[in-house]
């Protein structure tokens, strides 16, 4: 036989080696393992235990992956929390600051606001957050403001 | 449309969940198997992974959605099989890969000079020679089994089979062999190839 063929031919015997663990009965497979030697059952629990110990890791990591986004989240708000004044009439000083240097963003929030005396307090401090996300508090005669 | 089919069977994360819950004793066992198999047949491709090392990775790679499992297509212990599979024979590649690329770096090339170096390089990946111990390798592999088997007339018959390209089904016909003498046959070959192979096989084919 040629070594090609010699080749060929193990190659099948070892693919159906693997088709006959993937294509045997239940009954079949479980007798396989007894007949060499192994208890089912404690290799069943065996794997078991693999594959609960896999998904207790693969959830823990989801929850650390979430745990970080939510503690870079907090973190800056904070931030940007830290750089905002403390009373909302200082707050919303500092808005109309930004908006009169940068009109561009008060295009934006007439889109959705009638005028700065109608947003609420609440309002104020979030777009101020968003407006600090963006680099937008960042220039210095605006920072001169602020304080 | 036929994107909103695929996606309708995919599995989601908690149903994946839910179907590795849901293993039973003879599926879990015919993965442990498969596995055992996978990691014997690669060799040192394996790179010292045994059968549990290959099993976290293939619950990894579903569980992270690196593989997909098409609920309503396949059996999620066959979706498992598939993915040792695939995991197993891609670090086969892998390993035949880096073989090929290592063999003009053996010292004895670097003897050379540098222009023969470069050319048995080119030599080397554009025409790989054949290794004769390989070749001896294949087909001592193949006439150990047929003599382990010398008394099994079934499994001879698988192999025969084989050989000539017949069908499970095919095979059963020609040699009047029922469906359930060639499945426990072909067992019976399976854990032959581990006992005369113990150290799985020694050359990626």
């Amino acid at each position: 036989m040629s070594y090609k063929r010699t080749e060929e031919l193990l190659s099948k015997i070892l693919d159906a080696a693997a088709e006959s663990v993937a294509e045997a009965s239940d009954e079949e497979i479980i007798e396989d393992m007894k007949t060499r030697g192994e208890d089912p059952i404690a290799a069943a629990e065996e794997v078991r235990a693999v594959l609960l110990r896999g998904m207790a890791a693969h959830k823990k990591a989801i929850r650390e992956r979430l745990k970080k986004m939510h503690e870079e989240e907090v973190a800056k708000i904070r931030r940007g929390t830290a750089t905002l004044p403390g009373t909302p009439s200082e707050r919303r000083t500092l808005l109309q600051n930004v908006f009169r240097r940068n009109p561009g963003y008060r295009q934006g929030l007439t889109l959705q606001f009638r005028g700065l005396s109608e947003l609420a307090d609440d309002d104020v401090w979030q777009l101020l957050l968003q407006l600090a996300e963006l680099g937008a508090l960042d220039d210095p005669n605006i920072a001169a403001e602020k304080k | 449309m036929d994107g909103i089919d695929q996606a309708d069977q995919i599995a989601t994360g908690s149903e994946v969940e839910q179907a590795l819950q849901r293993l039973t004793v003879p599926d879990l066992v015919r993965l442990k198997s498969y596995a055992q198999l996978r990691i014997w047949w690669i060799g040192k491709a394996a790179c010292g992974w045994n059968e549990e090392d290959l099993l976290q990775e293939t619950l990894m790679r579903t569980l992270s959605g690196t593989r997909h499992w098409p609920k309503n297509k396949v059996k999620f212990v066959n979706f498992l099989l598939s993915v040792i599979h695939s995991i197993s024979s891609d670090m086969a590649r892998r390993l035949e890969k880096t073989e090929t690329h290592k063999e003009p770096f053996l010292e004895s090339e670097l003897s050379g000079p540098e222009n023969e170096k470069a050319s048995n390089q080119y030599q080397s990946a554009a025409s790989p020679s054949r290794d004769p111990g390989v070749e001896m390798d294949v087909r001592e592999m193949v006439d150990a089994l047929r003599n382990y088997f010398r008394d099994d007339s079934e499994v001879l018959n698988v192999i025969e089979g084989l050989d000539g390209e017949l069908t499970g089904p095919e095979t059963c016909e020609y040699y009047k062999m029922s469906l359930k003498e060639f499945n426990a046959a072909r067992l019976r070959l399976k854990r032959g190839c581990f006992k005369v192979f113990p150290g799985g096989r020694e050359h990626v084919l």
